[in-house]
């Protein structure tokens, strides 16, 4: 019970099963204020017995109802998680890959080719500058409403911070490191994957993480605009229709669907950061 | 620095040729796609019109409003959540479910609770860049130096004075950072509330144009919109720079 807190830290394992006591103290210190966030909601929103925000306790259990009710078979999810909820994450997953793939590619090539990044840094700036959003009327005019507008907005929008972070690290690289792969007689295939994608991998991870958020952003608002199924879809149809409780049960669900993404994306940046110190981090000493 | 500025607008050019052989070759329909000169022509008649710098205000209004308010609010929680151990660790849970809800999805309660006028743009705005505020700002606090921390406790100053003349001053780069990055996102939230539901602002007369069919004016508009958006990045590099010198100092110079 009063172990050093680094040793469950680092030790392999799932927390819970390991040290009980310990784990439960830190959710328990890390989570009451949330909870009593929840519990002030329920009391507040009891007493005022607003027509816009539901008990807390009416949001859970009509979140359950809607997007929780389905067989195990299913994984739990209803039918309506299977098609609104599947509908908006393909589209983010897939525009946030396309982004990911242009986004690192092209930095890393223009990270090492400086004409290049000179003749593309006006739209770059452009791209990162423009608030994506108002290219939501243009995009419905050459995709319709379709899948592939709200994917081209999701990649379009996240494509340029990713982009800009990529060059900037690669431009950060050591010179040590480019002459040592150049006296290694590396390929420039081989010095690509070797060298540059791991060098730069904290700036391109800090790019990944802001487009996570932007890829949200951009899926709730292209849904909210036009779209014929999907969350944000769901959410303007409900509070169009007065069915608040449904509506919030939808934004619980984009909540949880933001929280799931960063903690994934955070685990993921703890495996690539270890590789990376690793593999980097010593030959810069 | 020449060579530069040549190459970026040999490249700004070759977009706008591209751009242009893609109309007049009819690659694309005039429809989705006006021609670079028309767009350059209906910035002029937008830049003239008082009715778009109306609109062009209220959300630049809207945009400076939701930035004092959320630098006013999140600055001072990022400096507590910072530097208090036992905030930080209460709040975490707190702080990782608040900024991961896609702000966006906040706009139709807004309305139901503020109409369609500035204010309610104003308070989704506000809550969507509380967020990057004030995290960054903790982080900047909590990677304060603390030897710098224990020298200013050993002269026995008070808290409140190891805040204002140690931990603040050590924070600004960070909180900087997130200041700069929630400008972009404040432009973001705004005008989607714009398209979305707002009666006034940028947004709303894109809408218009675009369910009028003029291209040229809606593209007039996106182009203008980019420009505000280099504009308030730079703007805020600049700010940075003249009041807080030694914030850029760590940074490499780019």
């Amino acid at each position: 019970m009063t172990a050093p807190v680094s040793t469950s830290a680092t030790s392999r394992g799932p927390l819970l099963f390991r040290q009980p006591g310990v784990a439960l103290g830190r959710l328990a210190i890390s989570s009451w204020l949330l909870i009593v966030f929840l519990v002030v909601w329920e009391v507040w929103a009891r007493r005022a017995e607003s027509l816009f925000i539901p008990p807390m306790s009416e949001i859970l259990s009509k979140f359950r109802e809607v997007w929780l009710s389905g067989k195990p078979g299913q994984l739990f999810l209803s039918d309506q998680f299977w098609s609104d909820g599947k509908a908006s994450l393909t589209r983010a997953g897939v525009g946030w890959t396309l982004s990911v793939v242009v986004g690192v590619v092209g930095g890393l090539v223009l990270g090492r080719w400086r004409a290049g990044e000179l003749f593309f840094n006006p739209m770059i700036r452009f791209g990162l500058s423009t608030p994506t959003t108002i290219l939501l009327p243009v995009a419905i005019l050459i995709f319709g409403i379709e899948n592939s507008m709200n994917i081209f907005l999701i990649a379009f929008g996240g494509l340029w911070v990713i982009l800009i972070n990529t060059i900037d690290g690669v431009q950060s690289i050591h010179s040590t490191t480019l002459l040592t792969a150049r006296s290694l007689r590396m390929g420039k295939i081989r010095s690509f994957f070797k060298i540059f994608l791991p060098a730069a991998s904290p700036q391109i991870v800090t790019g990944l993480r802001v487009s996570i958020g932007i890829a949200l952003i951009l899926m709730v608002v292209s849904e909210l605009y036009a779209a014929s199924e999907g969350i944000g879809f769901y959410i303007i149809y409900r509070q169009r229709t007065f069915r608040y409780t449904e509506m919030w049960s939808a934004i619980l669900l984009l909540a949880l669907i933001g929280v799931v993404a960063n903690l994934l994306f955070a685990a993921a940046e703890k495996r690539v950061m270890r590789w990376h110190r690793e593999s980097i981090g010593g030959a810069d000493q | 620095m020449s060579q530069s500025i040549v190459l970026g607008l040999f490249g700004l050019a070759s977009v706008v040729a591209l751009w242009h052989l893609a109309v007049t070759a009819e690659w694309v329909s005039p429809l989705s796609l006006p021609r670079p000169a028309d767009v350059v022509a209906r910035i002029g008649d937008l830049a003239r019109d008082d009715w778009f710098r109306g609109h062009l205000f209220d959300s630049l209004r809207s945009w400076l409003t939701a930035m004092v308010v959320a630098i006013a609010i999140a600055v001072p929680t990022g400096v507590l959540v910072g530097y208090f151990a036992f905030l930080y660790r209460s709040s975490s849970t707190l702080v990782n479910a608040g900024r991961s809800i896609p702000s966006t999805a906040l706009i139709p309660i807004a309305v139901l609770f503020f109409g369609l006028e500035a204010q309610m743009k104003v308070v989704v705005t506000t809550y969507a860049i509380f967020w990057p505020i004030m995290i960054n700002t903790s982080y900047g606090v909590r990677n304060v130096d603390r030897v710098m921390v224990q020298v200013a406790r050993s002269l026995r100053w008070g808290t409140f004075t190891i805040l204002r003349r140690v931990v603040v001053p050590s924070a600004v780069p960070s909180a900087a950072t997130g200041i700069r990055l929630a400008g972009g996102v404040a432009l973001i939230v705004i005008l989607s509330s714009e398209l979305l539901a707002a009666s006034r602002g940028l947004g709303t007369v894109v809408v218009w144009y675009q369910q009028g069919e003029r291209p040229d004016y809606v593209f007039g508009c996106i182009v203008i919109i980019g420009v505000i958006g280099i504009g308030i990045y730079y703007g805020l590099r600049w700010i940075e720079g003249r009041l807080f010198p030694w914030a850029g100092m760590n940074r490499r110079p780019s």
